[in-house]
């Protein structure tokens, strides 16, 4: 018997295609990443008076610059679907309905969070023709677009959990979408100011705070701008799998940032869909 | 076919439910009354699995709703009171997209929603948005997705609120066609007139107790006061004296100086007897009419003094 594709996937693809928002969501996402890199490639094009780098920066840049808006649009735009995802359904009335089916609570958290991370992928995918462009400047290769994409991907899947399960807790999409949102900005902008505060205040007491320094950047690379930053700097160190960090005269060899960031954020992603999918299980089993 | 033994739901002090305890057998159609904050709700989001009991335990053909609710889901088709709505999504889709949530394979899903859009009358609006369908039609679709798993007992809160006489009717019709396939239908309604007329038992609810559980035919006629409107050809004072003296009366209610209505005790003989001292009397009776029980009335006089 063939097994059928996840009901609610096909469902919230379908109902979101359907509508004018998804396409007018596509143009306007396509509209501010051209747009961003265009702005970026003119003043770069003008500081240097039109004349080659040599070294392919041009390139880079409109790369990076394509990269980064599109996480920045993702950061906003991944929570705010998943959080209406669930909590709409509890709007519209619907969720029991679900809840009476043969659909478990991981088929219904896991259809809701692909549906929005297929969207994702959509809008990722549009953006492949000015990608192209870049390549055409020269300056990039296919493993930094690799390894910038599967950041992406492991933060837009985190930024949707977070979404996922704020929408199980809130009665309304509102509601959740605030949640959601306050997690994840409260996240890219309070974990910096950790790493940041903590080690200064450490340091208030201990003179070496090397091991705190390393603790705190590999917590910084769940960020995704800063994973990207620091990636972009390792790869044209020619340190694409690994790095090394010093701590009181000892060298130890880590994995690369980007590495230690994806697995942090799908580390926290699975903790999210569990803590979903206990708040969405209708009944548990007394035996 | 159900058994609620024991049920009991506490929301922090309020006791929405307490010691529910009652069998309904299977092929019934069972109503489910009483007044708002009853538990009738309640007692749904119990049985079909939604919230779980603070004690005691709910069994749906042998299968314990609090130990293994997804077999339970299998086995109830529930149909909430309000009909929650999809965007974008006809009626067509909205049928295959539960028959998928219910794991029904491809294979059969087209014939399967051909047939239910054709039990519930609803053919030709199967490429109709669900969000343009009238309140009617909305309910029998919503009835068509609670049958897609051709489920035995079906659940019904509050089918026909909001409808229309005709959608009233054709609902009515509706369930009567899956009484007589033998499901097990459980319909909370504050429309007793639907439920009288649809309804094999009746499950009485208030303050989260049951008042009363039986067929409709035995609390009908377990009430023994009956209604007898007298109406005479012209005023007759006498008339008054004779029913006030009678054994059986409870009251008497003078609405015109022709008319009374008079509410007895008693059987079809105690009523006959009334009659033949009216005649004996010289009374020039022109109508002796005894109300039928109602519903409503049953109700009334079941529930009375509890609040």
């Amino acid at each position: 018997m063939r097994r059928d594709i996840n009901p609610i996937l096909i469902r919230e693809l379908r109902g979101r295609m359907r509508t004018p928002r998804a396409f007018w969501l596509l143009v306007g996402f396509l509209t501010a990443v051209a747009g961003t890199a265009l702005l970026v490639y003119t003043a770069s094009y003008l500081s240097s008076n039109g004349q080659s780098s040599g070294n392919n920066t041009l390139g880079n840049t409109v790369f990076f610059t394509l990269i980064v808006t599109a996480m920045a649009i993702l950061t906003i735009m991944a929570p705010v679907m998943a959080a209406g995802s669930i909590a709409g359904e509890r709007e519209r009335q619907t969720f029991d309905l679900l809840l009476t089916s043969q659909l478990s609570a991981g088929t219904i958290i896991f259809g809701k969070i692909l549906a929005t991370l297929a969207y994702c992928g959509l809008l990722l995918s549009a953006m492949t023709p000015l990608i192209a462009m870049t390549f055409l400047m020269g300056g990039v290769d296919l493993g930094e677009l690799f390894i910038m994409y599967a950041i992406i991907a492991a933060s837009v899947m985190l930024f949707t959990c977070c979404g996922i399960y704020w929408s199980t807790r809130a009665n309304t999409p509102l509601t959740a979408i605030g949640f959601a949102l306050a997690t994840v900005l409260g996240f890219l902008f309070g974990l910096p100011l950790l790493a940041v505060t903590i080690p200064t205040i450490w340091a208030q007491f201990l003179n070496d705070t090397a091991v705190l320094d390393a603790v705190a950047n590999i917590g910084l690379a769940a960020h995704p701008f800063i994973a990207m930053y620091f990636t972009d700097t390792a790869i044209h160190q020619q340190q694409i799998w690994t790095h090394v960090v010093n701590i009181k005269g000892f060298s130890m060899t880590l994995p690369a940032t980007w590495i230690i960031g994806i697995i942090e954020s799908w580390i926290i992603s699975i903790a999210f869909i569990v803590a979903a999918m206990r708040r969405v299980w209708p009944m548990r089993t007394r035996s | 076919m159900i058994v609620f033994d024991k049920l009991r739901k506490l929301y922090g002090d309020f006791c929405a439910l307490d010691g529910l305890d009652c069998t309904i057998p299977k092929g019934a159609t069972v109503g489910l009354i009483g007044p708002n904050g009853a538990g009738k709700t309640t007692s749904m989001r119990l049985l079909t699995t939604l919230i779980t009991p603070t004690s005691g335990d709910v069994w749906v053909d042998g299968v314990s709703v609090t130990a293994q609710p997804h077999l339970v889901r299998r086995l109830i088709g529930y149909m909430p009171d309000t009909f929650g709505v999809y965007e974008a999504m006809t009626a067509a889709e909205y049928l295959d997209f539960y028959a998928r949530c219910y794991h029904i394979p491809v294979a059969t899903r087209p014939a399967l929603i051909n047939d239910l859009l054709g039990l519930v009358d609803l053919q030709p609006k199967r490429d109709a948005l669900v969000m343009s369908l009238s309140r009617g039609m909305a309910q029998r679709l919503s009835l068509a997705r609670a049958l897609l798993h051709d489920p035995e007992v079906l659940v019904l809160d509050e089918p026909a609120s909001g409808l229309d006489p005709r959608a009233r009717i054709e609902l009515r019709a509706l369930l009567h066609e899956l009484h007589d396939q033998g499901k097990t239908i459980l319909i909370s309604s504050h429309i007793l007139s639907d439920l009288a007329d649809l309804c094999t038992h009746l499950i009485i609810l208030e303050q989260g107790k049951l008042v009363a559980y039986d067929t409709i035919t035995a609390l009908l006629s377990a009430q023994q006061s009956r209604r007898i409107v007298i109406q005479t050809l012209t005023p007759t004072p006498a008339l008054y004296a004779l029913v006030t003296h009678f054994n059986y009366t409870i009251s008497v209610d003078p609405q015109l100086p022709t008319r009374y209505i008079v509410q007895m005790n008693g059987d079809d003989a105690a009523q006959a007897q009334l009659l033949k001292a009216c005649i004996e009397h010289n009374i020039p009776v022109q109508q002796f009419a005894s109300e039928a029980n109602t519903l409503e009335r049953t109700f009334l006089q079941v529930t009375a003094g509890l609040k």
